[in-house]
């Protein structure tokens, strides 16, 4: 035993030396930094989270360097497989030791060409995010792009071996490389060589993808053991020297027993992954979307509230709906609960009210005779939370509906990496009826968890922790994790995951907000203001914010586009083209229509898209250019603060311009720089009310609109009527 | 120059008639979509063709180099003049044996031009071929030469939009089938595989310098009483 691993570990070294020495080991090394250097977005690196600067190189070095490691396999693998390299052969070692040692050499050769773009990313990792970016790295290379390089140089070595002729080996495997990667030629349906697109995140790492993840690299580090196995069978059948009998029974019963083990978890994982695949993989109708919430009837409840307890270690979920019903003697309650909940027991009082479940429905059924006055029905339910590819927040989002925007439909996600809740969500079973109470119990949650909630009492013991909303809940309500940084930016808290942010980009993306909320808090939020301290979460898989004035909590999404745009933009001596004063911009347009859609006003959430804020408004006419009016200029006179007077002056100025049908280059980097001209009138007669009624009435009549019309757009003359109502003057 | 490309490189004789013959596989798709077919074929013509030509014109003198054999070669003839001959003999085989498929194509799977994918093939093989070359050369490694081949291919291939972003419509190796691909027409191919063919040679050209500069035995052939 002790020769065979003398063997293996020798012929690895002597491998690596040998390749070492080539100048083309180093032009790999120089490729491979090149396709690390292409992968990662240069422009944005001070915004990139650690672990996307790993997973972005990860997989550019996986999908890329996979057709260059078979040029170096196939050197390696075949240079002794020639007419004059029998005698080599014949000598007394063991073939397989050999064979297993040219491959571990062969990997140490792609590791050692993978050094120099290594020792670069890590010193990106290192200088953004410090140790713990260098360890996200070490991570998420080991988890991405080892099994994949692993893979293709092991079936690279068997099929070297079958064939043995390199020139032909190098072009089968690299057709088949290319075109697994070009022209989705996926035999295996195993998304390739590396999982692409993957959802990774600073805080929950895979998430939702997570097992699937860990099939998908199990199934590639398996089918490598297999290849392995099969190059073995191919030599000890090719070989010209035999070994001996003994030794060759022994080996082959080794063999034997090990391929039938490999091949049992290769179907094993196969079928897991496949099955998990199709479950997260499913594709949305229009009509799936609308089920449920949009349909939900609530008129029939008199009380709705819901007592939830969550195992942080696993986000198991148990689940009581308490809900009292106004009588019929026969009802249809649809209802909309995630698919991985269950409903485990209905009780009903009065005992008489026969109920059952129909699909998502429950149907009730009362005698004539024994009708009352209203019906407690208590759900019981369990599970996880299940989430689908298409609700993610970034990817495999289909173009079926603008609505299907705004959701992030199951509404929370529960794991022992991040716990966080928002109100809206399937996650109870009618998330469009108004929760009159709610009492989340969380259980399992580990001692340096921190935490972030809107509840408006909490009784916590080690590792158990009660909140309870006794009226309505908020948006937001809460959001807990283990690996939450805290960080203190004056009185306000900013709770984000580890090698997030560097230090300098926290104060300069998050300080505005907090700026912005106070500001809401002092001019806008009449009833129920914050205490005066903010504090802002950062959640995974949401595409847009939750903001909860009351307490001064607001839910921002992990994958951000705001800080892109600042990055995108281009630094300018103006100061309406100035990228810091622009991104002040945004965040208050931003966040004005979250507080907008805080509580139950607004019909459908808030949206935001990319490029420009699309408003989802029971608009009566012209789309909701009242409303979108009001909200941009409310949006630049909260923001004076931070982006100064002269800024102010300069946007005005600009809409002056533009409500007379002039086109200026100057706006594009502004949140209402594609809207048309009637907006540009309005903001500009809003100005004039501005400055004849003076702020206090201004605010006051932002107030009132959206008190009295919420989401609703007036039309013009309608607005003129309202404004003239609230502050004495008339809209010109 | 039959005998010279079989004898430096043996494996010409059955890779390039074993690649048209997995050209034919194509015959067996059934669908009717003529833009489809096409597409299939400017795929196979472009991307596949030239990758098996490149692989086989980096060893016609470096394979001898790595197996020590070259020095005999030197003392027997030009080194460039050898070079130039077995290249020449590669590409008249693989044009051989691509109009052979390319003819089969035309009367049983779909009515293209010839020429036109002919043209397409070859100056797509030559700018492989020389880009390879020139970099085995100087890195006096035939595996230099892979790398550097299979990167533009794969480049062009799996990165295609950002490939051709970088590279304009002039210098992108599968500008036919990308257009066929991206619907954006296919009007500038001509100039794209003339610029192809231009790149290639003057490619090619250094290549050939750089042998010279190798051939440290021809000077003394005449007092070795050897040809010139």
């Amino acid at each position: 035993m002790t020769r065979h691993f003398q063997t293996l570990i020798k012929t690895a070294y002597i491998e690596w030396k040998n390749q070492v020495r080539q100048r083309s080991t180093w032009m790999l090394a120089g490729l491979f930094f090149l396709i690390g250097w292409l992968s990662v977005d240069r422009q944005s690196l001070s915004l990139l989270s650690a672990v996307s600067i790993a997973k972005s190189t990860a997989e550019g070095l996986g999908g890329f360097g996979s057709v260059f490691a078979v040029v170096c396999g196939v050197a390696g693998f075949l240079r002794e497989f020639r007419p004059t390299y029998d005698f080599f052969w014949s000598r007394t070692f063991s073939a397989y030791s050999y064979i297993v040692g040219k491959y571990l050499g062969v990997c140490m050769v792609i590791s050692t060409a993978l050094l120099p773009v290594g020792l670069w990313v890590t010193v990106v990792e290192g200088a953004r995010h410090g140790f713990r970016g260098i360890v996200t790295q070490v991570q998420v290379w080991a988890f991405i792009l080892a099994p994949t390089f692993l893979s293709v140089l092991s079936a690279t070595l068997l099929i070297g071996l079958i064939i043995r002729r390199s020139l032909l080996v190098s072009l089968v495997m690299v057709l088949i490389t290319g075109g697994v990667l070009a022209l989705s030629l996926d035999i295996t349906h195993l998304s390739g060589f590396a999982p692409y697109s993957i959802y990774l995140s600073s805080l929950i790492g895979y998430g939702p993808d997570g097992r699937l993840v860990e099939l998908h690299r199990v199934f590639y580090l398996f089918f490598s053991v297999c290849n392995l196995l099969g190059g073995l069978l191919v030599v000890s059948f090719t070989s010209p020297r035999l070994e001996g009998k003994k030794e060759q029974r022994c080996h082959r019963v080794a063999w034997g027993v090990l391929l039938v083990v490999v091949l049992a978890v290769i179907f094993y994982v196969g079928t897991n992954f496949q099955r998990e695949s199709d479950a997260i993989s499913v594709e949305p109708t229009l009509a799936s979307y609308q089920r449920g919430w949009l349909m939900q009837d609530c008129s029939k409840f008199r009380s709705y509230r819901v007592e939830l307890s969550i195992d942080h270690e696993t986000g198991y979920l148990e689940g009581k709906a308490y809900i009292e019903l106004n009588q019929e003697p026969s009802s249809r309650l649809p209802f909309d609960l995630n698919e991985g909940l269950q409903i485990t027991k209905i009780a009903v009082s009065p005992q008489d009210v026969a109920v059952e479940v129909d699909q998502n429905t429950l149907l009730f059924e009362t005698a004539e005779q024994s009708i009352s006055q209203s019906i407690s029905v208590t759900l019981e339910y369990r599970g996880t939370l299940q989430i689908p590819r298409y609700l993610y927040d970034r990817l495999f989002r289909p173009e079926i509906d603008p609505v299907v925007e705004t959701y992030f439909w199951p509404g929370g996600y529960g794991d022992g990496k991040a716990v966080f809740l928002t109100r809206d969500g399937n996650w109870h079973p009618f998330p469009g009826c108004s929760l009159d109470a709610l009492k989340i119990e969380l259980k399992e949650v580990p001692s340096h968890s921190r935490m972030v909630h809107t509840a408006d009492n909490v009784v916590s013991s080690p590792s158990h922790i009660t909140l309870m909303w006794e009226r309505r809940p908020p948006l937001a309500l809460l959001s807990t994790s283990p690996h939450y940084q805290a960080t203190r930016l004056g009185k306000n808290t900013l709770l984000m995951p580890s090698a997030y942010i560097s230090y300098n980009d926290q104060e300069r993306f998050f300080a505005p907000y907090f700026v912005l909320m106070q500001q809401i808090d002092i001019y806008l939020q009449q009833e129920r203001p914050s205490n005066g301290s903010f504090q802002i979460a950062i959640i995974p898989l949401i595409r847009h914010g939750k903001y909860d004035p009351s307490s001064g909590t607001l839910f921002l999404p992990e994958t951000d586009y705001l800080p892109m745009r600042y990055r995108g933009l281009s630094y300018s001596d103006e100061q309406i083209n100035s990228p810091d004063l622009l991104y002040r911009r945004w965040v208050a347009e931003r966040l004005i229509r979250l507080w907008w859609c805080s509580d139950d006003i607004c019909t459908v959430p808030q949206v935001a898209s990319d490029s420009s804020f699309n408003w989802l408004s029971d608009a009566k006419e012209g789309g909701g250019t009242v409303l979108n009016a009001l909200l941009f200029y409310t949006a630049l006179r909260l923001s004076e603060p931070l982006v100064g007077p002269e800024f102010v002056t300069e946007e005005m100025n600009l809409h002056y311009r533009m409500a007379s049908g002039e086109t200026w280059a100057e706006s594009a980097g502004l949140p209402w720089a594609f809207y048309p001209t009637d907006i540009h009138q309005l903001m500009v007669s809003l100005d004039k009310v501005w400055e004849e009624a003076g702020a206090q009435s201004f605010w006051r009549l932002v107030q009132a609109y959206h008190r009295s019309y919420g989401n609703m757009s007036l039309s013009v003359e309608e607005f003129s009527h309202f404004v003239k109502q609230m502050t004495g003057t008339t809209l010109p | 120059m039959w005998h010279e490309i079989t004898v430096a490189s043996p494996t010409t004789r059955w890779l390039l008639p074993l690649l048209a013959s997995g050209g034919l596989l194509l015959l067996a798709d059934t669908q009717s979509d003529n833009l489809m077919r096409y597409e299939h074929v400017a795929a196979f013509v472009e991307i596949v063709i030239p990758l098996g030509v490149m692989f086989l014109s980096n060893g016609l003198i470096l394979r001898e180099r790595d197996e020590n054999t070259l020095v005999f070669v030197a003392v027997r003839t030009s080194l460039t003049a050898l070079w130039l001959r077995r290249l020449g003999a590669l590409l008249l085989a693989s044009t051989l044996w691509l109009s052979i498929l390319l003819t089969i194509y035309h009367l049983f799977y779909f009515p293209l031009s010839i020429s036109q994918m002919l043209f397409a093939s070859i100056s797509v093989s030559l700018a492989l071929v020389g880009v390879s070359n020139v970099v085995a050369l100087i890195l006096k490694e035939m595996n230099a030469g892979y790398l550097s081949g299979i990167f533009i291919w794969a480049i062009c291939l799996i990165a295609d939009r950002f490939a051709f972003d970088v590279l304009g419509p002039q210098l992108y190796l599968f500008y036919l089938w990308f257009s066929i691909r991206e619907g954006i027409g296919t009007e500038a191919w001509f100039l794209n595989k003339l610029a192809l063919t231009g790149m290639g040679i003057i490619f090619i050209l250094i290549s050939s310098l750089l042998l010279r500069s190798t051939e440290r035995f021809l000077q003394d052939r005449e007092s070795l009483g050897l040809p010139r």
